[in-house]
């Protein structure tokens, strides 16, 4: 679709009716990656269920059923619907503290999607930022940053987070920053070595003869030549940092009640969780649903943009 | 004024037209497996080579891969500092010229055009970028440019917003030239920018660069290793052999009356269209020699027929004879008498 409109604009603009003017062109990348990816069926499905979480979360006033802190202790751990005693009214049962489970779950949607987004992002600019330099300058700038990714890894994130956190205090801005400052390392290894091979390239070669500034090399050739596979790590890493906050939640280090996230709903089911397992299955399968649907949403971007990202 | 200029050439030339480009003396060591607590091993990729180029003028590198020739490029186009030796840009050294002053003197076409065009980008944000790094012209004047340049190079105008994955590699390296030219430089150096390509595609990015040459008045350091190309393009060629110039003087002289034994070898290489004849017989069978540890005396001669015994003793001088030069103990009178 895009290679008939550009030429027709090109040709709209110049109507110079060259000799060679024949009408193949070769498609552009863009449009094969857009062929490829409507026959990918795993990006389908990740980014269906990821928009079906966004819009839940974006919209949680609209669709939730009850308030998700509203507590009515007559009405405390009802089945699901389709329990022995569920009922409509309360589709996915309620908690311990008879707070509706599907409300809360929708709007700790909200949670996972900030936190994870957030957190990635803050990751990405930190890995990204490191590994252009050092994969660029090489050097005793590459060293540093070598040693950096070094002491990062050798940090183990669950415990680390679980200290930093029980020393801040659970607020969401705090557990954002500490996991965006436990999960940069992954961007940082991959867009160091891809910066070091594209460093020896001819079109670098060509921008620094033009006159071309270090940080417009670094902006306008190298960076957008990484963005693929930042946007991938980004996926992954997204996926990590939902999995670790509920884990922290779960922990009690994470988010603090009575603030819906799916962590905590299952942290929260675990004293009841062998007489009604579904609040902690409930959530679980949301965090299992969200953390899948992220992964294949990444492999998916990857199968599609790869080919490209070669050359 | 010869293609290559001596430590001895009288100053007075340069002053009546001053040089497009000189070297004198460039050399460049490099130090293999180098770590902070020990030097590594050096390796003298270009040691000492002075050539010098007038405004109009084409001069050919030659030489087997390895020799130094891309290093010696790359140095010329202020992409790798010389470890010793100078530049001159039209008589000024090249420590003293911005870089972005240079950029609009001297342009690079390389070799792979594959790799010379960046992958995101369309053809023509690709031939645009130097006139975005100098400021040249409104948005509207720099378009208007790119297309005009792409018509020079023979490029449709409607390849302006395609990819270079859509392109041939010619067509790239067409890109490539238009880009280079857009800033109008005065000097090109093409670092064998033919050899990625088909043979058929050869010849008219040859003439492609041919043609331009007469329009915009360029000067064209060309290096290369296909001899009938240099033959083709050239006015002077300069044979290079494990970082040094060999032999060099105006392309006709060397072609047809080589006198360094490399250099007739390497006129020996070329390959005939006439079937049944096989390769030809150049006596260079023992290969390329290590360059981290060069032979000593003249470096060519444990691959030279004519090699004598003070040949792995002793350095050559260079000797010039008028717009020729020649680093061997065969034509070296001195040499003879002893």
């Amino acid at each position: 679709m895009s290679t008939i409109v550009t030429r027709t604009a090109v040709s709209g603009a110049a109507p110079a009716g060259r000799s060679d003017d024949f009408d193949t062109l070769a498609p552009s990348p863009k449009a094969l990656m857009r062929k490829r990816a409507k026959g990918h069926v795993g990006l389908i499905i990740g980014t269906t269920i990821i928009a079906v979480i966004v819009l839940m979360a974006v919209f949680a006033p609209l669709i939730a059923p009850y308030d998700p802190y509203a507590q009515d202790l007559s009405r405390r751990l009802i089945d699901p619907v389709w329990g022995a005693k569920g009922s409509w009214d309360n589709i996915f049962g309620t908690d311990a503290l008879g707070r509706d489970v599907l409300s809360r779950l929708i709007y700790g949607a909200r949670i996972s999607l900030l936190v994870g987004f957030t957190a990635a992002v803050i990751a990405g600019i930190i890995g990204t930022a490191l590994g252009i330099l050092g994969g660029y300058y090489g050097g005793k700038v590459d060293a540093f940053v070598v040693y950096l990714i070094n002491v990062k890894l050798a940090l183990p994130v669950i415990l680390v987070a679980l200290s930093v956190s029980s020393i801040s205090g659970g607020s969401i801005m705090a557990l954002i920053i500490l996991l965006g400052f436990l999960t940069w390392d992954r961007y940082a290894v991959v867009t160091r070595s891809m910066t070091q091979q594209m460093r020896e390239r001819e079109f670098i070669m060509s921008s620094k003869a033009a006159g071309a500034s270090n940080s417009r090399i670094l902006w306008r050739e190298i960076l957008p030549n990484l963005m693929n596979q930042v946007i991938i790590i980004a996926s992954l890493d997204m996926a990590l940092i939902i999995l670790v906050e509920a884990a922290l939640s779960f922990l009690g280090l994470g988010i603090r009640p009575p603030t819906p996230s799916w962590g905590l709903m299952v942290s929260e089911g675990r004293a009841v969780m062998f007489f009604k397992p579904y609040l902690i299955m409930i959530p679980g399968a949301a965090i299992f649903l969200l953390v899948i649907a992220i992964n294949m949403a990444g492999d998916g971007i990857r199968d599609v943009t790869s080919p490209e990202g070669r050359g | 004024m010869s293609a290559l200029a001596m430590k001895e050439r009288p100053q007075v030339a340069t002053a009546i037209e001053p040089l497009a480009f000189e070297t004198r003396d460039l050399s460049k060591v490099f130090h293999i497996g180098r770590k902070w607590y020990a030097g590594g091993q050096p390796l003298r990729a270009v040691d000492g080579v002075s050539l010098s180029l007038r405004r109009g003028e084409v001069l050919a590198i030659v030489g087997e891969s390895g020799c130094g020739k891309t290093t010696l490029s790359r140095m010329m186009l202020g992409l790798q500092p010389p470890s010793s030796g100078e530049i001159f840009v039209g008589g000024e050294p090249l420590t003293n010229v911005d870089r972005k002053v240079f950029a609009r003197r001297v342009q690079p076409v390389f070799q792979d055009p594959y790799s010379s065009l960046n992958p995101r980008k369309t053809i023509g944000e690709i031939i645009r970028d130097p006139l975005l790094i100098h400021n040249i012209g409104t948005a509207k004047e720099q378009v208007a440019e790119v297309e005009a340049m792409m018509e020079r190079v023979g490029l449709a105008r409607r390849q302006i917003h395609s990819y270079p994955s859509q392109l041939s590699g010619g067509q790239r390296q067409r890109v490539a030239i238009a880009r280079a030219l857009i800033i109008k430089p005065e000097i090109i150096i093409c670092d064998e920018p033919t050899s990625a390509l088909d043979v058929s595609v050869q010849a008219q990015i040859l003439n492609l660069l041919q043609s331009l040459r007469e329009q915009m008045n360029l000067t064209y350091l060309f290096i290369s290793h296909d001899l009938s190309v240099v033959e083709y393009m050239s006015d002077y060629v300069a044979v290079m052999y494990l970082g040094r110039i060999v032999e060099a003087g105006p392309t006709s002289e060397v072609m047809n009356a080589p006198r360094h034994p490399y250099t007739r070898a390497l006129m020996k290489s070329i390959l005939t269209p006439e079937p049944g004849l096989g390769l030809p017989d150049i006596h260079l069978g023992r290969g390329f020699p290590d360059p981290l540890n060069p032979p000593s005396g003249c470096r060519f001669h444990p691959r030279c027929i004519d090699a004598m015994d003070k040949c792995s003793s002793i350095v050559p001088r260079t000797l010039t004879d008028g717009e020729k030069i020649i680093e061997c103990h065969l034509h070296d009178p001195e040499m003879a008498k002893a």
